[in-house]
C-alpha cells in the first residue's frame, strides 16, 4: 500500500489541504492532530472568493503555530459561494447547507478524495488517509466573515434562530431558555467573527473608488460589467433585509445574551470606505486596525498579525471562561 | 525537513485529484475537440503537472517513494505530451523555458529517471516553504482548473494570426461591441474544460488572469518581506513557481502580450462606455486607455523575473 494513515506531531506539523466534494471552490486545511473540538469555517465576500480573500491564513496558521498554537488543532474550511448574482437569503441558505455538512458532525464523504483516473490503490489509500483527518464531531464552531460574507452569516444565522424558535414552540416549549436554543440548534453556539462586514449597506462611490486604487480591479471591472447585481442591491435598495436582520438580531441577543452567534466581534479598518462602519446593538466592542483598507483588514501578513489574533480571540476567551 | 511519509503521501494524493487527474482528464476531452488550441492548451497543462510533480519532490512535499511509482506509472502519458510538443514548430515549444525544457529531455532522453536534471539551484531550507508551497500551489490549481484562464491562455498563446483576428471580433476594418453581459454571465458560470472558445469566455479570461498576478504578485512580496524564510529561498522559490507555470502567461512569446493588450483596449472602450450609460458615481472621469496602461505595468511585474541578487531587509 502506497499510503500510509500515521499521525504526526511536532514541529513540522501542517494543515492538510483538501477540496470538498460537492462543494466547487471550497476547500479545508485540515489538521494532523488526533484530538480535534473546532472548525472554523470562512466567507468571503462580494467578488471575493475562497483563496484570495484569505490570502496568507493559509500557511501563518502554520509558520507561525509557535505564536498561534491554537489554530494547530483547528480544522480550516473556506466556504467558496457566488457573491455576485446571488441574493442574499439564497447566499445564507447555501451556506447553511454548506455548513450542515461540517457541524457538528462532519459529513463522512465530505472530502473530495476520487482519483479514480490513478492505478493502483491510490484511491481506497487516499479515502483511509482523510477519514482519519476528520474528527466524529466538533464541539465547537467559529463563523467569520468578510464584507458581504458578514451579512450572509447573519441571515444564515437569524434563518436557524428562528427554525429553532419554531421547533421549540411546536415541542410545547414556550418560555425557552438559551441552552434550549443551542440544544435544538448548535450553530447558535458559534462565535462569531466578522472583517468590516456590510451589516448597515455599502457605501456605492466609495466602493468604486477604492477598489478602483486597489489590486483587486477584478472587482471593480465585475461591477462595471453590469450594475444592478442581486447581491448588491440586496444592500442598497429599499429592500428590508438589513432592517429585518438587524431588528430581530438584536431583538433576540436582548432576550437570550448566552446565545453566543447573535452577538459578534467586529474588527474594522480605519480606512474603511467601501461598507457603511457602524455594528449592532449587542455586538462586542468597536475594535479598529490602523493603515489597512476594506480588503487588506482580513488579510494577516507577517506584519500584520491582528487577523489572525481576531479569529483566536473568542476561542481564548472561551478557555478563560471554562 | 518535511519527516512524516503519511503526510507527504496525502500531499502526492492531493496533486493527483488536484492537478494531474484533471489535466489528464483535459487532454482527453481535447483530442475529442479535435481544435488544435485546445490540444496544445491541454497538453502543456499536463506537462506542468510533471514539473510541479518535480518541484513537490524536490522541496519533499511529496515523498520520493510515490514519486517513483507515480513515474513509472504515467510516464507514457507525460511522453505523449513531450512528443506533442517536440514535433511542432519552434513558436509552441518556447511556451515553455529552456530550463524546463531541457528538465523534461534530460529526464526523457537521457536517463529516463525522474532525478537527473542537476541543472537547478537548490533551496538553502525548502522545509520551512513546505506550507507556503502549499498555498502557492492551491493558487496554481484553482487557476489551472478555471475554464475562461485555459481559453485565453490558449488563445494568445497558441492561435495563429488568423484565428486570433477571427475571434478578437472584427468584421472588416470595424469592431463588433462586446456583450458585457455574455462576459460577465461567463465570469460568473465556470466549468472545468472548454468546450467552445466565445469571446465571453476570452475576456472572462483576461479578468481572471488579472486576478491571478495580482494574487500571486502580492503573495510573493509578502513572502520577500517575511522575516522568518530565508530571502534567497524566498526569490528562488517565486522563480521555480512562476517558471513552471509561466507559461499559461508567458508574455515574451509571440503576439501574447500584443494580444493581452488588445483585450485591455477592447474592454476598457466598452466600460468607459458602460460606465457613462449607467452614469455612476465616479469621482473621475473614466479613461479607457487607464486600464491598458494598468495593464501595461501589471504586465512588466509580471515578466520581470525577480533576480537572485539579495537585499538588505527593512
Amino acid at each position: 500500500m502506497l499510503f500510509c494513515t500515521a499521525r504526526m506531531d511536532g514541529p513540522t506539523l501542517k494543515h492538510d489541504w483538501i477540496d470538498l466534494d460537492g462543494h466547487r471552490g471550497s476547500y479545508a486545511l485540515l489538521s494532523p492532530k488526533p484530538h480535534k473540538e473546532t472548525a472554523i469555517v470562512f466567507v468571503h465576500g462580494y467578488g471575493g472568493d475562497s483563496i484570495k480573500t484569505w490570502l496568507e491564513f493559509q500557511f501563518l496558521i502554520d509558520s507561525l503555530a509557535d505564536e498561534y498554537p491554537w489554530y494547530s488543532g483547528c480544522d480550516l474550511f473556506f466556504y467558496k459561494y457566488d457573491g455576485i448574482s446571488s441574493h442574499i437569503p439564497a447566499s445564507a441558505d447555501s451556506f447553511l447547507a454548506f455548513i450542515r455538512d461540517i457541524f457538528p458532525i462532519p459529513r463522512r464523504d465530505l472530502l473530495d478524495t476520487d482519483v479514480q483516473d490513478f492505478p493502483g490503490d491510490f484511491q481506497s489509500a487516499a479515502y483511509e488517509y482523510y477519514r482519519t483527518l476528520l474528527p466524529n464531531q466538533y464541539k465547537h464552531l467559529v463563523l467569520v466573515g468578510h464584507s458581504i460574507g458578514g451579512v450572509v452569516l447573519r441571515m444564515a444565522i437569524w434563518t436557524v434562530l428562528r427554525n429553532a424558535h419554531q421547533i421549540l414552540i411546536d415541542e410545547g416549549v414556550h418560555n425557552c431558555d438559551d441552552s434550549e436554543f443551542i440544544k435544538v440548534e448548535p450553530l447558535l453556539g458559534s462565535d462569531l467573527c466578522l472583517f468590516a462586514p456590510a451589516n448597515l449597506g455599502v457605501n456605492f462611490t466609495g466602493l468604486l473608488g477604492v477598489i478602483a486604487n486597489t489590486r483587486m480591479i477584478g472587482t471593480l471591472l465585475i461591477n462595471w460589467l453590469r450594475p444592478v447585481q442581486a447581491a448588491y442591491s440586496d444592500l442598497s435598495s429599499d429592500l428590508p433585509i438589513l432592517d429585518d436582520v438587524r431588528k430581530y438580531t438584536e431583538e433576540y441577543s436582548e432576550r437570550f445574551p448566552s446565545v453566543l452567534a447573535l452577538r459578534a466581534r467586529v474588527l474594522w479598518a480605519t480606512t474603511e470606505k467601501v461598507v457603511v462602519m457602524w455594528q449592532y446593538k449587542w455586538d462586542g466592542p468597536v475594535e479598529y486596525c490602523k493603515d489597512v483598507t476594506h480588503t487588506e483588514v482580513c488579510k494577516p501578513t507577517p506584519e500584520f498579525r491582528r487577523p489572525l489574533e481576531f479569529v483566536s480571540y473568542a476561542q481564548q476567551r472561551r478557555a478563560q471562561a471554562s | 525537513m518535511h519527516s512524516n511519509e503519511g503526510h507527504k503521501q496525502a500531499n502526492c494524493l492531493k496533486f493527483l485529484r488536484s492537478y494531474f487527474a484533471p489535466a489528464k482528464r483535459a487532454v482527453e476531452a481535447a483530442n475529442k475537440l479535435g481544435s488544435k488550441d485546445t490540444s496544445s492548451q491541454a497538453h502543456g497543462s499536463f506537462l506542468e503537472s510533471f514539473w510541479w510533480l518535480y518541484l513537490g519532490l524536490e522541496m519533499e512535499y511529496f515523498p520520493a517513494s510515490a514519486g517513483i511509482l507515480f513515474w513509472s506509472e504515467t510516464r507514457k502519458d507525460f511522453l505523449r505530451s513531450f512528443n506533442y510538443f517536440a514535433k511542432r514548430k519552434y513558436r509552441t515549444v518556447s511556451a515553455f523555458t529552456d530550463s524546463l525544457w531541457l528538465r523534461l529531455q534530460s529526464t526523457f532522453k537521457v536517463s529516463n529517471n525522474l532525478f537527473t536534471f542537476d541543472g537547478d539551484m537548490h533551496f538553502l531550507d525548502g522545509s520551512a516553504l513546505i506550507s507556503q508551497f502549499q498555498t502557492i500551489f492551491m493558487i496554481e490549481c484553482h487557476f489551472a482548473r478555471d475554464c475562461n484562464a485555459q481559453i485565453l491562455s490558449s488563445v494568445i498563446t497558441f492561435s495563429s494570426p488568423r484565428e486570433w483576428n477571427k475571434l478578437r471580433i472584427r468584421k472588416g476594418r470595424k469592431r463588433r461591441q462586446i456583450s458585457l453581459t455574455a462576459v460577465r454571465d461567463a465570469l460568473i458560470a465556470n466549468g472545468e474544460f472548454p468546450n467552445r472558445i466565445g469571446e465571453e469566455r476570452v475576456y472572462a479570461g483576461f479578468f481572471r488572469a488579472l486576478e491571478h498576478m495580482m494574487t500571486y504578485q502580492y503573495f510573493f512580496d509578502s513572502l520577500r518581506r517575511n522575516p522568518t524564510v530565508q530571502e534567497r529561498d524566498a526569490y528562488l522559490l517565486e522563480r521555480r513557481c512562476k517558471e513552471v507555470s509561466n507559461w499559461r502567461l508567458n508574455f515574451y512569446i509571440g503576439d501574447a502580450k500584443e494580444r493581452f493588450l488588445e483585450l485591455a483596449e477592447d474592454l476598457g472602450a466598452e466600460l468607459v462606455k458602460e460606465v457613462k450609460v449607467q452614469k455612476f458615481p465616479l469621482e473621475y472621469e473614466p479613461n479607457s486607455r487607464d486600464l491598458t496602461k494598468y495593464v501595461e505595468g501589471l504586465i512588466d511585474r509580471w515578466s520581470n523575473t525577480q533576480p537572485l541578487v539579495l537585499s538588505a531587509r527593512g
